[in-house]
C-alpha cells in the first residue's frame, strides 16, 4: 500500500519495461483487431442496414433486446441453453481430470499411448459426422442401441424424440468427443509434478490413492480451477451446429437453444442488429457469472483469472 | 525427507495399491473400447456403401467395400489445393502464435509487473466483447490484409484462452526461486525468459502448439470472409462445401447434378474425416514426448 | 489431309445456320456484338462442383456474342451471406450480380438506389428477343419481375418446363398394389387401405411381411416440402400448401382452418396404425434416402422416383397418381408454381455509363435469343469449340428419333455434366435465359428424365393449382415483420402438429390450443401482411 509518488511510478515503469516489450505484439494485435472494431457494438442498438453503414443506420434503442425477451420462446431458450451447459459442465468437467490422473498411473508405455490416442481421436470427428452417426446408432429400426435392447427383450425406443433422453444424448456425445482432448492439458500439468515427491511419499508409506490425492491433484488444481472459471464464462454459449443437427420437431422443447433460434430468425434477410443484440445480451450474462465465480475462487483458493 | 536414509529400491506395492492399479487399468481399457467403437465405425463407413451405412447395416466390418470415397477426395483438385494451403497456414501460424503467446504469458505471470491487473483485464475483456463481423472487416480492410493469404496467419495471432493456460503453467511449474537466482546472476527479464523459463516450458509450449495448430487446421471462417481467391482457401472450406452441400433445391431438370452432388457428399462424408484428421493425429505422438515426467528433475537445489 | 478439309467444311456448314440465326435477329440487335469489349465485375456464390468461373467457356461465348466480358468473383456458398453483406457494408460491391441476391436484398438496396431499376431499358427496341418470348409464352413476364414499388431490380430468365411447376411429386409403388390385390388409390380412404395392405402383406414378395414401409418421408415443415409427403394428403382435403395460401383471393393459414383438423386426424390414424415410418420425425435425410434406395418404401414424395433409387427395375415400379379426393373435398388439385423465373441479372450503381447499362441489357436480351439460350443451357455444339472440336452436343438418330447426345473428354470426367460444370457453364440458376426457347428436343423415352416428365404431365399437370404465387414480393418492412413473426409462429405450430400426429397430445383439445396459440403469436397481423402483398399482386395481373 505504498503511496505512488511520481518517481516511484517512473521507477516501476522502468522496472517493467522489458516485460512490456514482451507484451507488445499481443497488446498491439488486440488493439487493432479487437478494440478498434468495438464501436460495432452499437449495432445492437440500431436498425443496421449494411449499405447505410454503422453510423448512418437509424437508432433503435433497446428495441431488439425487448423483442427477444418478450418472445414466447425466450424462457425456453434460456432454460435449454443454460441447462445444456450446466449438465455438460457437471459431467464433462471432472472426466478429463479423472482420465488424466488414471493415465498418469499406468506404467506400461504402450498401453498409455494407445489409450491416449484412442481417446483424443474423437475430437477430430466433425460435428456433422458425429450427429449423423448418433442418429444412425439410435435409430429405432436399425440402430445398434435398439438392436441390443431388443436382444435383451425390451422394446425399441426412439431416443431422439424423447425430451428426457435428448439432453443425455447431447452431453454424452460431447463427452465422447472432448474428454480425451481435454485431458491432454491435465497430462501436461501432471508432467510437471516432481516424481521425487512420489518416491518420498511412497517410502513414507502413502498408498497410491493417497499419493494421487495429495500430490497429483494439487499439481493440476490451479489449471483445473482456471479452466472451470473460463467455462463458467461460457454458460450462455451453446454451439449452433450440434444442437441444430440433433434437433427434430419433437425434441424442440429441449433442443431449441439461443443459437439455433438466432439461426432460424436470420435465415430470411440479414438480421444483424437482432443477432448482435442477442450476442451482447449473452455476453453480459456470461461476464456476470464469470466475475462472480472468479471472485469466489480467488477468495477460496487464491487461484483466479485476475 | 532429507534426513532419511535412502533404502535400496522402493517398498513393495501393498495389496490395496495393486487393486487400485488394476482397477485403473481396467477402467482405462473399458473407456478405450467404448471410445473405439464409433471410431472404427467412421473408418469402416468410409469404405462402405453409403446406403448400407445409413440403414444401420454396418457394424464392425465394411459392407459393399469400395474406396470411392477416398478416390473422390483425392480426385477433387480443390481438396488438394486446400490441403497444401492449410499446411502452410498451420505451420507458419502456429510458429508465430506460440512465440507471441509465450512472451505475453510470461509477462502476465509476473505479478511484479506494473499495471499487471489492468493489462490482464484489457486482454480478458476481448474474450467476451467484440464489435462483430462488419466492423472487424472494416478494420481489416483498412490494414490492407483482405485477400492476402497472410491474413490467415495474422488473424487469431493471440488467443487469450491459451494465454491464460500458459500463464498458469508458468506460475505453477516454474519456481520463483529459479527466476530470482537467475536475476542475481545478472540476467534481465529477457535473459530469465530465454535461459530459465523457456527451457523448462516444454509441456506448455507443446500444448500451445497443439491448440493453435488445430485451430489453424480447422479454421475456415476467416478464410471465408477475408479471402476471395479460391486458390488461397484452406482445406475446411472445400470439405464443408462438399459435406454440407445437400439437397439444395435445383430447378428445371438439373436433378442429375443434384443426384451427383448428394451422392458425392454421402460417399465422401466419412472418408473426408479420415483424410482431414490424419495430419493432426500424426502430430500428436511428437507432442507427447514433451509430456515427460519430472521435467524439473535436478533443477531445484535442496 | 482429307480429314482436315472435311473438318473445315463441317465448321463452315455449321457456321451457316449460326449466321442465319444471327441475321434473323430482329432490328435493334445489330448493335450488340460489335465494338470494343466492356468488362464488368460479377460476384456470385459457387460450390465445389463448379470449376474456375473465369476459365469457363460460357464467358467466352458471351464476350464474343455481346462484347461483354464478366470478371467473376466466385464466393464459396457457405460464406455467401456474410460476403454479400460485407460487400454492401463496405461499398465494395461489384457491377453486377446474378441470381444470388434475395428478394429482400433487391428490395432494400433497390430502394436505396444501389441496385438499378431496369424496367426503362426493357423496351421492345432495346430488348426485342425478350418481348418476343414474352408475347409467345408468358405475357405477364415483365410484370412478374416487378417489386412492390413498381420497379424491376433483377432481370430473370424463364423456364418453360411444365413438369417443374409441380410443387410436389408423389410416387406410389404400383407394382406392389398389383401384388397385394389392392387398387391404386384415388381417394384418401383407398390410400389408407393401400398402406394397410402394404403393412400387413408381403408387398415385394420376398417372404417377409414386415420389411416394407408404407409411407416414408421426413418431417420438415420449415424447409423443403419435397420430402415430407404432406402435400399429396393435403390436396385430398382441398389444401394446396402446408402453411398459407390464397383461396378465392383471401389468404388463409391452413393449420388454423377447420379442415386441417381432419387432416391431422387422418395423419394421426395413419401413424397409430403404423402406416407412417416410425422414424418420420427423427431420421436424417441420409437415412430416409437409404430406405428408398433399398426399395422398401411404398409411397413417398421426392424430386423423382429414381433420385435415390439406383436400381432401374425398382424405380420403374413407381409412378404418380391423380390427386386424391376425400369426404371433405371432391376437387382434384395439385399445387403448382405460377411461373419459374430462374437465373437473374442485377446491375448496381457502380455501372454509371448509360451506354454500358444498355449493353448489359442487350446481353440479357441475347440470353433470351435462341443462340444465347442454346449456349447457356445446352453448352457448346460439337465442333464449335476451336480448341476442342470433338466435344459438345450433337444429334444422333436412335430408333427413328433424332436425339441430342453429348461428347465429352471421358478420360477426365465421368459424365458430361461434370465436364460442363467444370469447364463450360454452370447449372440452371445463374444466367437468365429462356428455357422456353427450345423445348423442341425429341425425347428419349427410355431415360429417367422422361419417366419423371411423363408422370407429372399425365397425372399432375391437368390439375395444377396455384395456391401461393411465387412471384409475390414483399417490401423490406413487410419481410422483416413476416420473418420475425414466422420464427415464433412456425416453431409453435411445428411442435404442436408433430405431437398431435404422434398422438402425444390429444387432437380434440390440442387443435384448439394450437389455434389459440397461433392467434397469440400474431397470426392476425401475419395474415394481414400477406393479404396486402397478395392484393397488390392481384392488381398487376
Amino acid at each position: 500500500m505504498r503511496s505512488l509518488r511520481p518517481e516511484t511510478v517512473a521507477a516501476r515503469l522502468r522496472h517493467s519495461w522489458r516485460l512490456y516489450v514482451l507484451l507488445l505484439p499481443a497488446v498491439l494485435y488486440l488493439a487493432v483487431f479487437h478494440y478498434a472494431p468495438i464501436f460495432g457494438l452499437q449495432i445492437a442498438f440500431k436498425d443496421f442496414i449494411p449499405s447505410l453503414g454503422i453510423t448512418g443506420s437509424p437508432w433503435a434503442g433497446l428495441k431488439h433486446f425487448r423483442y427477444f425477451i418478450s418472445s414466447p420462446q425466450f424462457p425456453i431458450l434460456m432454460r435449454n441453453t443454460v441447462l445444456l451447459n450446466v449438465y455438460s459442465l457437471a459431467f464433462g468437467f471432472p472426466l478429463p481430470i479423472l482420465l488424466a490422473l488414471m493415465l498418469n498411473e499406468t506404467r506400461s508405455v504402450w498401453f498409455k499411448k494407445t489409450v491416449q490416442n484412442i481417446t483424443y481421436a474423437p475430437h477430430f470427428v466433425s460435428t456433422v459426422v458425429l450427429c449423423g452417426m448418433t442418429v444412425i446408432f439410435l435409430s429405432p429400426s436399425s440402430g445398434i442401441v435398439n438392436v441390443l435392447l431388443q436382444a435383451l427383450g425390451m422394446k425399441p425406443v426412439n431416443f431422439m424424440i424423447k425430451e428426457q433422453s435428448w439432453r443425455t444424448i447431447y452431453v454424452v456425445t460431447g463427452i465422447w468427443k472432448d474428454t480425451g482432448w481435454a485431458s491432454i492439458i491435465y497430462l501436461a500439468a501432471l508432467s510437471g509434478v516432481d516424481p521425487q515427491l512420489h518416491e518420498a511419499a511412497h517410502m513414507d508409506g502413502a498408498s497410491r490413492l493417497q499419493r494421487i490425492r495429495y500430490i497429483n491433484v494439487p499439481g493440476i488444481l490451479p489449471t483445473a480451477i482456471l479452466l472451470f472459471i473460463l467455462d463458467c464464462g461460457q454458460i450462455m454459449s451453446v454451439g449452433f451446429e450440434k444442437a441444430y443437427l440433433l434437433q427434430n420437431s419433437l425434441n424442440l422443447p429441449v433442443s431449441e437453444v439461443i443459437s439455433t433460434y438466432v439461426y432460424k430468425t436470420g435465415v430470411l434477410g440479414a438480421k444483424f442488429s437482432y443477432t448482435s443484440a442477442i450476442g451482447l445480451f449473452n455476453s453480459l450474462i456470461n461476464v456476470t457469472l464469470l466475475l462472480i465465480v472468479n471472485r469466489i475462487s480467488s477468495r477460496a483458493s487464491n487461484v483466479a483469472l485476475f | 525427507m532429507t534426513g532419511r536414509h535412502v533404502k535400496l529400491g522402493l517398498p513393495k506395492e501393498s495389496l490395496g495399491d495393486r487393486a487400485v492399479s488394476f482397477l485403473i487399468q481396467a477402467s482405462l481399457a473399458v473407456v478405450a473400447l467404448v471410445t473405439l467403437f464409433p471410431l472404427i465405425f467412421v473408418v469402416v463407413a468410409s469404405m462402405s456403401d453409403p446406403v448400407l451405412v445409413n440403414s444401420g447395416k454396418i457394424f464392425l466390418r465394411p459392407k459393399g467395400f469400395n474406396l470411392d470415397g477416398y478416390k473422390a477426395v483425392f480426385e477433387n483438385s480443390w481438396v488438394l489445393i486446400g490441403y497444401r494451403n492449410s499446411m502452410i497456414y498451420t505451420l507458419l501460424g502456429t510458429f508465430l502464435n506460440v512465440i507471441v503467446t509465450f512472451m505475453a504469458s510470461y509477462a502476465l505471470s509476473r505479478k511484479d509487473m506494473f499495471g499487471h491487473r489492468a493489462i490482464t483485464i484489457y486482454m480478458l475483456f476481448t474474450m467476451w466483447f467484440g464489435g462483430g463481423l462488419i466492423p472487424t472487416f472494416l478494420v481489416v480492410n483498412k490494414t490492407g490484409l483482405v485477400n492476402k493469404p497472410v491474413v490467415m496467419v495474422i488473424l487469431g495471432l493471440v488467443s487469450i484462452y491459451n494465454c491464460i493456460i500458459c500463464r498458469s503453467f508458468i506460475q505453477s511449474s516454474i519456481p520463483a526461486e529459479l527466476q530470482e537466482a537467475a536475476r542475481m546472476d545478472g540476467c534481465n527479464d529477457f535473459g530469465i525468459l530465454w535461459k530459465v523459463v523457456f527451457p523448462l516450458s516444454g509441456p506448455v509450449l507443446a500444448i500451445l502448439a497443439l491448440y493453435y495448430a488445430l485451430g489453424h487446421w480447422n479454421g475456415y471462417f476467416n478464410a471465408l470472409i477475408y479471402l476471395d481467391n479460391r486458390n488461397y482457401q484452406p482445406l475446411q472450406i472445400f470439405l464443408r462445401e462438399i459435406l454440407i452441400e445437400n439437397s439444395r433445391v435445383v430447378l428445371d431438370g438439373d436433378l442429375e447434378a443434384m443426384v451427383r452432388r448428394t451422392q458425392m457428399a454421402q460417399v465422401m462424408k466419412y472418408s473426408l474425416i479420415v483424410v482431414a484428421s490424419l495430419p493432426m493425429l500424426a502430430i500428436y505422438p511428437f507432442v507427447q514426448k514433451f509430456f515427460v515426467k519430472g521435467v524439473l528433475l535436478g533443477s531445484v537445489k535442496g | 489431309m482429307k480429314l482436315e478439309i472435311v473438318k473445315r467444311m463441317c465448321l463452315v456448314f455449321l457456321a451457316i445456320p449460326m449466321i442465319a440465326v444471327c441475321s434473323g435477329k430482329p432490328e435493334g440487335q445489330k448493335t450488340a456484338g460489335s465494338g470494343p469489349v466492356d468488362t464488368f465485375t460479377l460476384m456470385l456464390s459457387t460450390d465445389s462442383t463448379l470449376g474456375d468461373w473465369n476459365k469457363m467457356w460460357c464467358l467466352d461465348v458471351i464476350e464474343k456474342a455481346t462484347k461483354v466480358r464478366f470478371q467473376v468473383n466466385a464466393v464459396s456458398k457457405e460464406g455467401w451471406e456474410e460476403k454479400k453483406n460485407l460487400a454492401f457494408a463496405t461499398g465494395n460491391y461489384p457491377d453486377t450480380f446474378l441470381n444470388n441476391l434475395t428478394d429482400t436484398d433487391l428490395a432494400t438496396y433497390g430502394g436505396q438506389g444501389i441496385i438499378r431499376q431496369l424496367e426503362k431499358y426493357m423496351t421492345k427496341e432495346t430488348m426485342p428477343g425478350f418481348h418476343e418470348v414474352m408475347e409467345k409464352s408468358y405475357p405477364n413476364l415483365k410484370a412478374s419481375m416487378a417489386f412492390p414499388d413498381g420497379h424491376i431490380y433483377s432481370f430473370k430468365g424463364l423456364s418453360g418446363s411444365e413438369r417443374e411447376f409441380a410443387l410436389s411429386r408423389f410416387w406410389i409403388n404400383k407394382a406392389w398394389a398389383a401384388n397385394l390385390g389392392v387398387k391404386v388409390p384415388a381417394t384418401l380412404d383407398e390410400f389408407h387401405d393401400y398402406l394397410k395392405a402394404v403393412k400387413t402383406g408381403d408387398a415385394n414378395k420376398d417372404g417377409k411381411t414386415d420389411d416394407e414401409i408404407p409411407l416414408g418421408g421426413k418431417y420438415n415443415p420449415q424447409g423443403d416440402s419435397f420430402f415430407d409427403c404432406f402435400i399429396p394428403i393435403l390436396t385430398g382435403f382441398g389444401l394446396s400448401e402446408r402453411r398459407y395460401e390464397a383461396v378465392n383471393g383471401k389468404v388463409q393459414y391452413n393449420p388454423a382452418t377447420k379442415v386441417y383438423k381432419e387432416f391431422l386426424t387422418y395423419m394421426n390414424k395413419l401413424y397409430r396404425e403404423g402406416l407412417i415410418d416410425p422414424e418420420y420425425f427423427s431420421q436424417t435425410d441420409d437415412q430416409r434416402k437409404a430406405k428408398q434406395a433399398q426399395g422398401k418404401v411404398a409411397a413417398f414424395t421426392d424430386y423423382a422416383a429414381w433420385l435415390s433409387i439406383p436400381d432401374e427395375k425398382v424405380w420403374r415400379q413407381y409412378g404418380s397418381i391423380e390427386p386424391m379426393t376425400s369426404a371433405f373435398n371432391s376437387k382434384k388439385i395439385w399445387p403448382a408454381k405460377d411461373a419459374i423465373l430462374y437465373g437473374a441479372l442485377a446491375i448496381t450503381n457502380k455501372v454509371k455509363d448509360e451506354a454500358k447499362i444498355v449493353k448489359l441489357m442487350k446481353f440479357a436480351d441475347w440470353c433470351y435469343s435462341t443462340e444465347g439460350t442454346m449456349a447457356l443451357w445446352r453448352g457448346p455444339e460439337k465442333g464449335s469449340m476451336a480448341k476442342a472440336p470433338d466435344y459438345g452436343w450433337y444429334f444422333e438418330d436412335v430408333n427413328g428419333a433424332s436425339l441430342r447426345k453429348y461428347a465429352f473428354p471421358t478420360d477426365k470426367y465421368k459424365n458430361y455434366n461434370d465436364w460442363l460444370t467444370a469447364e463450360i457453364k454452370p447449372g440452371n440458376n445463374y444466367w437468365p435465359y429462356a428455357g422456353t426457347a427450345s423445348r423442341g428436343d425429341a425425347t428419349d423415352k427410355t431415360t429417367s428424365s422422361y419417366h419423371l416428365t411423363e408422370n407429372i404431365v399425365t397425372y399432375n399437370l391437368p390439375y395444377y393449382h396455384v395456391g401461393w404465387p411465387v412471384t409475390i414480393r414483399f417490401t423490406p418492412a413487410e419481410s422483416e415483420r413476416l420473418s420475425l413473426i414466422r420464427t415464433d409462429l412456425e416453431a409453435f405450430v411445428e411442435q404442436m402438429e408433430a405431437q398431435m400426429i404422434i398422438g402425444e397430445v390429444d387432437l380434440a383439445s390440442g387443435f384448439d390450443a394450437m389455434v389459440k396459440g397461433c392467434e397469440a403469436r400474431n397470426l392476425k397481423e401475419y395474415l394481414e401482411v400477406l393479404q396486402k402483398a397478395y392484393d397488390r399482386y392481384s392488381k398487376t395481373k
